[in-house]
């Protein structure tokens, strides 16, 4: 299962992700020009935090024991079998914000339509915006093994780490393995 | 071959069910509901009487879904009575369930405040899908409602109710509207909203009595007040329905006591959701969270317990969201401060945010207005978080900002 990961050391805090993410996944228009004259204004599900110098690209971390599933209460939040990604049915959702409140992340969006809006890796798309758009190449689509293989080749040498096997590993190990990575 | 009995087909019972099935194909699950719909989301109910939604639209999971699961499912049946010692259920059709072990996933029922009239025809209360259907009927032939207890089903039937096009007034005894998530400031914002959407709100008052005419409630009577209604709509609370655990003779308190692994007062006998008296995660006092994701999770870990693995369940803390009137809010903790505490604020416009601080831990959070990041505060309550620098109330606040810890 692909997920999208990290390099910490290259995000220089551009946003870029931010921007290609709200005009490809929020806009109507699909161009820069168009969307930023629409309104409500497009929003990105991916988040640039962090001081410069320390910026970090957040988005949805498809958890695997996910508390935004258990806190959906109207089957809006669902998971991809196949995939394994979360994703919304917006019809579904009535906008009571419990996977908000359960999201210890903070990455899903009350939209302005009220309803919840995240990350769904730009599922049906060959990959995800952010990813594609990021100048910078610090945002990379991958399998666990697929990144860790990225990891290795950047530090010149096969690197071993103590993890477990493919989807074995919760999303917030995504961010701590970019810790521990570089 | 276990044989695993649940009674209750709300999030908890369902997700108990779901749970038994995945780590036992084999074992024989049956559910019992009183209710005669199937697992529905009661999220929904307010739009249904709202207009926005039929009552089909708030099933979650009906028979086939169930069948799939092999999950037997005797919905319209009440268990009358268990047998811990026989090891059996009896229903009011006279039968009789055996189980190995057993699940009171019972919910919670609303309070029914003594007042004179409350027996009325007229006199509603909104919990289940069928008194959602029946507050619709009423509605139609209404031309004006009150509805008692401004928390969060009494605001938002009262917001369905103007919908549907009746003069609404909302009588709430306590100081300000949804006293239990809010405080002062955040209430004054929500009560502002919800009379801007046409809708009388009368707080600081108790309603003494019904008025009522021939048996049929015709308005509310406050001290020196009456105001006129065809249809009134009780919302005064929730409590643990434990009248099933309590005839067994199970320990009962603000619900069914149950121990770190979810099992009640009697060996065997398991509970979870609204019904169950868990213990705040914070305090580790005796607390009913009573919320759609606490029952899911309780259901879990309930039928792993049942099904012999030994999984600890933390707790729960009280938190809360919601949106009315167009307001979002998220309440985790303890929002209203203790002497001791520290609270920060910040407000602009409608929009407001609240931090508790209990010496160097985060114990309470209030989000209003804007809800973005409310998860990552509450993750912090929940993890009893030292503060440090964290600013919580900061508008760069983000998940960024704890790691960067």
């Amino acid at each position: 299962m692909k997920r999208i990961w990290v390099d910490r050391e290259k995000c220089v805090g551009c946003k870029t992700c931010e921007l290609r993410c709200a005009i490809e996944r929020d806009s109507v228009g699909k161009t820069l020009y168009s969307a930023v004259q629409e309104e409500p204004k497009p929003v990105p599900r991916v988040g640039v935090f962090g001081r410069t110098g320390a910026a970090f690209p957040l988005q949805c971390r498809h958890c695997e024991d996910a508390p935004c599933l258990a806190a959906c209460p109207s089957g809006a939040m669902q998971r991809d079998p196949e995939t394994g990604l979360i994703f919304v049915q917006a019809d579904r959702c009535r906008g009571c914000w419990m996977c908000v409140m359960a999201c210890p992340m903070g990455v899903i969006i009350p939209s302005a339509y009220k309803t919840a809006m995240k990350c769904d890796a730009c599922r049906h798309m060959e990959a995800p915006v952010c990813v594609s758009s990021c100048p910078t190449g610090a945002l990379l689509f991958e399998t666990e093994s697929g990144y860790q293989k990225v990891l290795a080749e950047k530090r010149g040498r096969l690197a071993l780490f103590a993890r477990g096997g493919e989807g074995g590993a919760s999303g917030v190990v995504g961010i701590e393995f970019v810790r521990e990575g570089h | 071959m276990t044989k695993y009995l649940i009674i209750g087909q709300g999030a908890a019972g369902t997700s108990a069910a779901r749970t038994l099935r995945q780590i036992d194909p084999l074992a024989s699950v049956t559910m019992i509901s009183a209710e005669s719909d199937w697992f529905y989301s009661r999220v929904d109910l307010p739009d249904i009487i709202a207009g926005k939604l039929s009552p089909e639209d708030a099933i979650l999971a009906g028979r086939e879904q169930f069948d799939a699961l092999k999950i037997e499912c005797r919905i319209g049946e009440t268990a009358r009575r268990i047998d811990p010692a026989g090891q059996a259920v009896e229903l009011s059709s006279g039968a009789r369930v055996p189980y190995d072990k057993l699940l009171l996933a019972t919910g919670s029922e609303p309070v029914v405040p003594p007042m004179p009239g409350g027996g009325a025809r007229g006199v509603h209360y909104l919990w289940t899908l069928a008194d959602t259907r029946r507050i619709l009927e009423a509605s139609r032939a209404a031309r004006s409602a009150v509805v008692v207890g401004a928390g969060l089903i009494g605001l938002k039937t009262a917001l369905a109710l103007k919908e549907r096009g009746l003069e609404v007034a909302v009588v709430e005894k306590m100081l300000h509207v949804m006293p239990q998530q809010l405080d002062e400031t955040a209430a004054a914002i929500l009560a502002d909203k919800v009379q801007g959407a046409g809708i009388q709100v009368v707080t600081g008052m108790q309603v003494n009595a019904l008025e009522t005419v021939d048996g049929k409630v015709t308005g509310v009577l406050l001290e020196q007040r009456r105001i006129v209604a065809d249809m009134v709509v009780i919302a005064v609370g929730v409590r643990a329905n434990v009248a099933l655990g309590r005839g067994a003779g199970l320990e009962v308190g603000r619900g069914l006591v149950t121990n770190e692994f979810l099992e009640t007062s009697a060996p065997g006998i398991y509970a979870a959701g609204d019904a169950a008296e868990i213990r705040d995660l914070l305090t580790g006092a005796p607390i009913v969270p009573a919320t759609w994701g606490v029952a899911v999770e309780q259901g879990k870990v309930a039928a792993l317990n049942m099904a012999g693995k030994r999984i600890a369940y933390d707790g729960a803390i009280g938190m809360n969201s919601v949106d009315i009137a167009g307001i979002p809010m998220i309440s985790v903790g303890t929002i209203n401060p203790a002497a001791d505490d520290r609270q920060f604020t910040v407000q602009s416009g409608d929009t407001y945010r609240k931090v508790v601080v209990r010496g160097k831990q985060v114990n309470g959070v209030l989000f209003l207005g804007n809800v973005r990041q409310a998860g990552v505060a509450a993750n912090l309550v929940l993890r009893r978080a030292e503060i440090g620098e964290i600013d919580i109330l900061s508008s760069n606040f983000s998940f960024v900002s704890v790691m960067a810890q």
